[in-house]
Formats: C-alpha cells, structure tokens, sequence
C-alpha cells in the first residue's frame, strides 16, 4: 500500500488534461459508494502472493469504512477524526488526525483513486486517459521525485471503477478488483456509528 | 565662582566625555524587551536553553499569506516569498520546507533497526501470523521505510512515522507549505533576518521590505506575520513616541510656568540648565555602567525633567519672594537643611526602585538618582554663583499667595476639612479591601495587541510552540539524559493523546536511550524464532525471512544523530554535556496550560519545567512583597529623620499628607479595577519621596514663596508623570497612575504640616 501513500503527498491541486476528468466526471456525483473488494499482493520476497476481501463503502465529506473479512476480519474507518480500527473480536484503537496526520490524506487518496477525482495528483504523475465514460482507463505514471517509489498507476472502469493496478520498481505489484457497485445506497444504522466514531 | 562650581562642571564634562569615548558604535537603545528581565534560573543550563530558543525564535521572521481560496493563496504566497527574496533584506526565504525524501530517513536508521523500539506484541507464531496477514492486507499500507518484503510488520516505518519531523498542522502542496484553516487557506512563508532583530537597521531593512512585499498583493490578501524583529521595532517606535510626547510636553510646561512665574529669561536658562546637567549625568553614567538604554529607562526617563526641575524652582521661589536684600549664599544656607531633606527622602525612594534584581528597574533607578542628584548639585554648586541680580519683587502675586496660604491652613483646621478628611480616609480604607494584586510579566513587557493577536493565530493555526516554555532534562551522561527524557515523554503522552498538547520534540525520539535500544534488541531476539515460523507460514521466501531477521544492530548514538543533515532544525534540542551533566530540551507543542506540564511531569528525576514568563510573573509578585516591606522600612526610615528636627508630632504631620496621598492612590486603584503591581508599590514608594519634599519645604519655611516653588514643583512633577499614564506600557502606565493621584492628594493635604506648623 506505499504507493497509495505516496499518492497522497501529491493531492489536491494543478491543472490536470481535460479528457481523464471528463471520463470520470460521473463517479463524482455519488454522495455514497458501496463497494465490495479484492485484494491480491505480489511482493518478491512472497512465494505466492497474498489474498484478501471485503467491502468499502465511500461517504462524501464523512470518511471512508474499508472492512477486511478475510483472511483477518478487520474495520479500519478513516475520517476527519482520524483513524479507527475494529478488530475482529470488537476491540477499538483510536487514533486522532493529530496523531496520524497519515489519515486524512488516506481518504483523499480513496476518494481520488475509486472516485477518479484526479485533482491533486499532476504533481507526482502524468495523467493519461483512453475509452469513454461508459469503458474508460487511466494510467499515470510517476514524474522523477515519485519514480523510487511507483512505475506506473492503472485505472479501469465504466459506470464505477472495476479495478486498480500499481506496480512499484521492484516487482512488488498491488491489484484491487472491485463489484457490487451501488451509488448513493442510504448509509446503514451501524456505518453511520463508524463514521462518527463514537 | 568658587571652585566647588569649576570642579562639578569639569566632573560633568568628564563624565559626557568618557560616556562617549564607552559608547560604541551600535545602536544605543536595547529593543530587546526580554533583556531588561533578570535571570531567573538557578541553573545556568535553563538560562542556556532559554537564550537558545529564544535566539531560534528570534532570527526569523514567519508569515502567513493567504485567507482565502486555495489558488489565491498560493499564488499570493508565491508572489509574497518571491518579492522578500528579491529585496536582499532576508538571505533566505523558505516558501517550503526543504523537501525531505523519505529515503534519507530510511537510509539513515537501516543501520540500527534491530534496536528501535517497536510496539508490545505477543511472541508466538500464531500472533505474529496474524499481525503479518492483518498488515499485508490493511489499506494504510506500510508508509516510509523499507517496504513490505523487508519490513512486513511496519517496525522502521512505525518509527518513522513517530518521529516529530511534521508537528506543524502544514501540507506540502505544489511545493508550498499550506494551512487549510476555517477562515480559508494560507501560504507558510519563512524568512532569515540579515542580521540580529535587535538591531535598527535590520528592523528598517526588514520593515521595509515586507511592506514592500505587501504592496505587491492583490488587496483583499491577508498577511499575518510573527518574529522578534516586528515586536522589537514596534517596541521601540512607541517608547520613542512615547519619550518624546513626555519630553516635548512637559519641556513646553516647565518653560511657560518659569516664563508666567518669574518672567526672566535668565532664570529660564539657569532652570534648564539644572536639569540639563542632569540629562547629562544620567545619561553618562548609565551609559558607562550598561552601556544601552532600556526603553523602559527611555520613556521613564522622560519624565525625570519634571522632578529634576524642582530644585530650582524651590531655590527661585524663595528668591522671587525676598525682594532687594536677597544674598544668593545666605538664602542658600536657610534653604539647604530643607532641600537635603528632600533630596535625601527621594533618592532614598529611588534606592529602594533598584533593590530588586530586574536589570531594567535597575537601570531607571540609577538614572533617576542620578539625575536628581547632579540637578541638586547643580543648584547648590552652580546657582548662587551665577545669581547675582535678585529678581524684581511682584507684591501682588505674592500677597495673593499669601491669601491662599492663610485659608488654606485655616481651612485645615476647620470641622468641614476634618469631616471631609476623615470621610476620605475611611473611604479609601473601605476600597482597598477590594484591590488585587497582580504579578504578570506582561505588565513590563507588553507587546502591541496587534502583532499579538497576529501571533497567536499564527500559533493557533500552524501548532507552533512557545519557544518561552519547555522541559529541562538533565543527566549523568546522555544516557540518562535520554531515558529521563523518555520517562517525561510516557508521562505526556495522555496529553498528547486527549489533544492538550499537539506534540513533543526532543532527542530521544531520535535517538532512544541505549537502555530502549537494549531492551528492544532483546525482544526481537526473543520473538525471533516465533517470527521465523510466522513468516514461513504466510508464505516469505527464505532468503527474504533471513533480511528480516538478521537485520543489523549498532547501537545509535546522539552524534551519529547530530551528524545527520535532516537533524539541522532539532540539533538546539541537544544541550550535550555541561558542569552538572547532560541536559537535552523537550518541547511541547501546542497551548496547553502549564499546570498541566507541571503535574504531568511531577515527581521525575532530572525534569523540570522551564516556564520563562511564569518566572518572570513568580519573581516579580516576590519583589512586590519584598518593595511593601521595603515601604514600610522607608516610612520609618524617613520618620527617624524627620524625629530629631521635628519631634512627634509635627514628624507625623510632615509624614501624613504623602501617606494619604498613597491612600488615596490605592483607593483609586482598586476603584479603577486595576491590580496592585510591583510598580504601583514602587510609586508609593516615589510618592513618600516626593510629598515628604512638599511638607519639608512648607515646615521650614512656612510662607507664600515656598507655597509657590512647592506649587511649581508639584505642577511639574504631576504633569511629568502624569503623562507616564499615557504609556502603552500597563507597568508605566500604573506607574504614572498612582503617582500623579499620590502627588496630587499630598500637595491638597499639606496644609497638615503647615497648621501644625505654625501652632507651635
């Protein structure tokens, strides 16, 4: 998850080449996501490569519940109060903004990355676009300060986003696939308490 | 003239001389506020961290340009950096931090990694099983470091990410540094001064500048700014201001109120010259003993004129009223016994100023004995000689003073006076239950409202810390300095956490203690085999468990630490080794009280907080304390030398109107809500000095030209000081207060000494 990290840095400003906006403009326009995942990591120093799952649901303004089910069951939900993590057993870690800066930056990458909310990554990558909003893919690569730390950024979708590909220089390689796309489904009971973080 | 007159005009001489030849050629006024402070710990090491910090502080200037939408700002950021950097006024100017590249940070603990600490975990392989699957498969990803194939646990990058390289609340965006804030966003700008912020040209260059650099906005931009170099030439501006409004004014008085008295140029120019010869020693001699002026000294100084010019007019009022017959040394020798006295009561006054240990206090007192002392000598030495001519009587002026004088000791015997005399004493009495007292330094050092304001959004909004405030750790060596310091970071952590404080900075988040690093060794020795199986389990290649495992394991000391580039901004924190041992600086960042710093770190070894203004405050209530038992020694003191001449009762009556006078400034005090200072305590002090003078002269020479030198003297000295109420400066201002209500109060109930006087 480095890169995604690193992405982070980059966000928030600078002109970006219209057509890649314009080709996920409609993503934006959900004030709530539902989303299921999966997650495969390559790392060189694995003999296979690690799998997991479970469901992200994108809240505009509220923050971000990524819930892991396997192979852990795990909750992180990531807002402007900061970081929150539900063990599986229920046991809560708190978190604050202060204490994890790291945090708030996560969210926007999210937001940016599954909404295709490019603003703010022209500083580390250029921007490519191809298709059309109905079957569209973005790649960005990384300029020279990023270059150490990711060879290239890859996004596909249509009417959500289906899939993100970031490969990092030493072979390491991260793939989400996501289904289940559901736009502006009602927040539940239980996710509305996640985002307060009561 | 007689040589006593020849010898105190070459002594002057001498003294103006050799203040000139001290005088170097930097500036002559010290704008450093903190520096009229005295040095308020007992160790040298605090003192040392203090002037380091504060140094820090004040070298740089820091804006904020912004307040509005994103793009605005950082365009007004960028124009507003760019334009400081183009003026030549600042060496440096930093838009952004220096970037850091993680990799420098990784590069550089690699080496040590065995023996950072790490989180608590349970060693088996199931745990560690578990942790590693949690971890490969969590969103927050592994952040700085070596990546997930050296380092699948997070360990270096958890150490990383503790470290307090960002506790500002900034973003590095677009190569700016940005504050996203409620009121819209800013540009963090930073710049070098030339040279120190002490120093009026940099001020100047600075200042001009930055005005400048503002000009070149779109209106609408907001600018906040913060450094020693804005509070120092803001300072330094308002106690010139202030000098010269105090100087000017009661210069004009003095010289209308000789002028309409004794219509006399010459007696103009004798009277200015006595306060020159003044001016001039006690400019001189605080030169050749400090070598600077404080500006408290400037401004108080100021209002010297108008008690130096009450020797004179004494001397002139006993000369107007005379007629034909006066004998300039004859007069001189009736008047002197009076003029000793007074003289002696007000230095006595001024004496008891300096007893507390402020270099500032100090300084004013010296200068104003001084002063007062070379205007008496003056008189006595210089006046008689040059006075040959008795002035032209003026019958009228003087029987109507004796009018005045008259009624007035008759009214002070009549029932109405007494009522009203006893009304005012219980009054007063009854208000003083309501006084505070208050010690804060900010009585001294009052810094413009604006700049203040100015500074603490900046604080507010970037979490900057108070440079005035920080934790002492000291130590046999570095290695107890460290874990000391390491025992005060547990012990703030809940702090930190609960949102009191938005951070700490100190060495040992560098560099752990060696006993951390031993302890952390051993538990990585300990969990390794549990490691190894766990890492087998989730599927690491053996060549990549055996990097994880055997990673290396020097011992990290301060100096590799202090070596290191990114250490430039923290290396202050590390005091190294002194006389008592090793003392390092932790600095807690954010506005959190010092109650709570105090309490949190109660009971530490080797910790101690250093709260400069809180020192300042807790001395200055000790001084305040000391000054009251100074007053009542004073009171007795001057009682005793009034006894031998006076007796009993007549002492008492010379004693009571100043006493009265500081009745009723106490009484006015409380009624205006403002608290009892040090420096309220000091001008009762002045005022006994001074009424004493009054009662004296009326004692002595009971009679319609004393009344007039005493209603002169007493204008002059009211006007002076009373201006010092002007001040921006709430100890001066409190100062001026008191004294003019005292002095007022002691001329209007003088007429105690006088009935009492002339029933004998």
């Amino acid at each position: 998850m480095k890169p995604l990290l690193f992405l982070s840095a980059g966000l928030a400003l600078a002109a970006q080449p219209v057509s890649p906006e314009a080709l996920t403009a409609h993503l934006r326009e959900a004030a709530v996501v539902h989303l299921a995942f999966r997650q495969t990591r390559t790392l060189a120093a694995l003999s296979r490569p690690v799998a997991s799952s479970g469901s992200l649901v994108l809240a505009r303004d509220l923050g971000v519940i990524w819930e892991l089910r396997r192979p852990v069951a795990m909750t992180y939900v990531m807002g402007p109060k900061g970081l929150l993590v539900v063990s599986g057993d229920g046991r809560r870690e708190r978190r604050s903004a202060r204490e994890a800066p790291v945090v708030a930056q996560l969210v926007q990458v999210f937001q940016a990355l599954v909404q295709g909310d490019l603003k703010g990554l022209g500083e580390f990558f250029t921007v490519t676009g191809a298709g059309s909003p109905a079957a569209w893919e973005l790649t960005l690569r990384p300029r020279a300060r990023a270059e150490a730390f990711v060879q290239r950024v890859q996004l596909a979708g249509g009417r959500g986003i289906d899939r993100i590909r970031i490969e990092e220089p030493g072979g390491d390689r991260l793939e989400l696939k996501f289904e289940n796309l559901r736009l502006d489904d009602p927040l539940t009971e239980a996710e509305r308490r996640l985002l307060a973080q009561d | 003239m007689r040589p006593g007159a020849w010898l105190w005009g070459a002594v002057l001489a001498a003294l103006a001389l050799a203040a000139g030849l001290r005088l170097g050629p930097g500036p002559m006024v010290q704008t450093d506020l903190l520096a009229m402070l005295p040095e308020t710990e007992q160790n040298p090491l605090a003192e040392r961290a203090v002037a380091i910090l504060g140094q820090a502080a004040g070298d740089r200037a820091i804006f904020l340009v912004g307040g509005g939408e994103t793009a605005r700002a950082k365009a007004a950021g960028r124009t507003f950096a760019q334009a400081l950097g183009r003026s030549g006024a600042f060496p440096r100017v930093l838009g952004t931090l220096p970037p850091l590249d993680p990799g420098i940070l990784t590069g550089f603990y690699e080496p040590f990694r065995s023996r950072l600490p790490f989180p608590d975990r349970p060693a088996t392989a199931a745990a560690l099983g578990a942790a590693l699957e949690a971890r490969l498969a969590s969103p927050l990803g592994a952040g700085p470091g070596l990546g997930p194939g050296a380092d699948p646990l997070g360990d270096l990058a958890g150490f990383l990410q503790g470290l307090p390289l960002n506790t500002f609340r900034v973003e590095v965006e677009d190569g700016l540094l940005l504050l996203r804030t409620a009121g819209g966003v800013y540009v963090l700008v930073t710049a070098d001064l030339k040279g120190s912020a002490f120093d009026p040209a940099v001020q100047r260059e600075t200042l001009g500048a930055v005005a400048a650099a503002e000009r070149g906005l779109d209106p609408g931009v907001q600018v906040l700014r913060t450094g020693a170099v804005f509070y120092a030439s803001a300072a330094r501006a308002r106690a010139e201001w202030e000098t010269g409004l105090i100087g000017w004014v009661s210069l004009a008085a003095t010289v209308a109120l000789f002028l309409l008295v004794f219509r006399s140029l010459r007696h103009l120019l004798l009277g200015v010259a006595c306060v020159a010869a003044g001016l001039v020693a006690a400019v001189s001699v605080t030169l050749l003993v400090y070598g600077k002026f404080y500006l408290l000294t400037l401004v108080c100084g100021a209002s010297l004129l108008g008690v130096a010019v009450d020797y004179p007019f004494l001397y002139f009022a006993n000369h107007l009223g005379a007629g034909p017959g006066w004998a300039p040394r004859a007069a001189l020798r009736r008047l002197l016994p009076a003029l000793l006295l007074g003289v002696a009561t007000t230095l006595l006054g001024y004496a008891v100023l300096g007893v507390a240990p402020f270099p500032g206090l100090r300084q004013m007192a010296l200068f104003a004995m001084v002063g007062l002392g070379a205007s008496f000598l003056t008189v006595v030495l210089v006046l008689p000689e040059l006075l040959r001519q008795p002035l032209p009587a003026r019958p009228a002026l003087m029987a109507a003073l004796d009018r005045i004088l008259a009624a007035w000791g008759a009214a002070g015997r009549k029932a109405p006076f007494r009522v009203l005399l006893a009304a005012g004493v219980l009054l007063s009495a009854g208000c003083l239950a309501r006084l505070r007292v208050a010690d804060d330094v900010h009585g001294l050092i009052q810094p413009s409202a604006g700049l203040q304001a100015e500074e603490r959004t900046i604080r507010e909004l970037t979490g900057l810390s108070n440079s005035g405030r920080f934790f002492l750790v000291e130590g046999r060596d570095e290695g107890e300095a460290l874990a000391r310091e390491e025992a005060l970071r547990a012990r703030l952590a809940p702090l930190v956490r609960a949102g009191a404080l938005d951070g700490l900075q100190a060495v040992s988040c560098f560099v752990p203690s060696p006993a951390a690093q031993a302890r952390a060794l051993a538990r990585r020795r300990a969990e390794a085999g549990a490691y190894a199986e766990a890492l087998a389990a989730v599927g690491f290649r053996p060549e990549a468990q055996a990097r994880i495992l055997a990673g290396p394991d020097r011992p990290l000391a301060v100096a590799d630490w202090l070596r290191a580039p990114f250490a430039a901004p923290f290396r202050r924190l590390w005091l190294g080794a002194a006389a008592q041992g090793t003392g390092c600086i932790c600095l807690p960042m954010g506005p959190c009280p010092s109650g709570l710093l105090r309490a949190a770190a109660a009971g530490l070894p080797g910790v101690r907080l250093v709260d400069k203004a809180q020192s300042v405050s807790d001395l200055m209530g000790h001084y305040r304390r000391l000054a009251n038992a100074a007053l009542g020694v004073a009171v007795l003191l001057v009682g005793l030398l009034l006894l031998p001449r006076y007796g009993w009762r007549r002492g008492l009556a010379i004693l009571a109107p100043p006493l009265l006078g500081s009745l009723a400034a106490l009484a006015v005090l409380a009624l205006a809500g403002s608290p009892l200072t040090l420096f309220n305590t000091l001008a009762l002090v002045l005022i006994l000095g001074f009424g004493v003078d009054y009662t004296v002269f009326l004692a002595e020479a009971p009679g319609p030209a004393t009344l007039l030198g005493i209603l002169l003297a007493g204008s002059a000295t009211l006007l002076s000081y009373g201006l010092l109420a002007f001040s921006q400066t709430p100890a001066l201002r409190g100062f001026g207060l008191t004294l003019g209500i005292g002095v007022l109060v002691s001329v209007l109930v003088a007429n105690l000494a006088l009935e009492t006087g002339s029933r004998k």
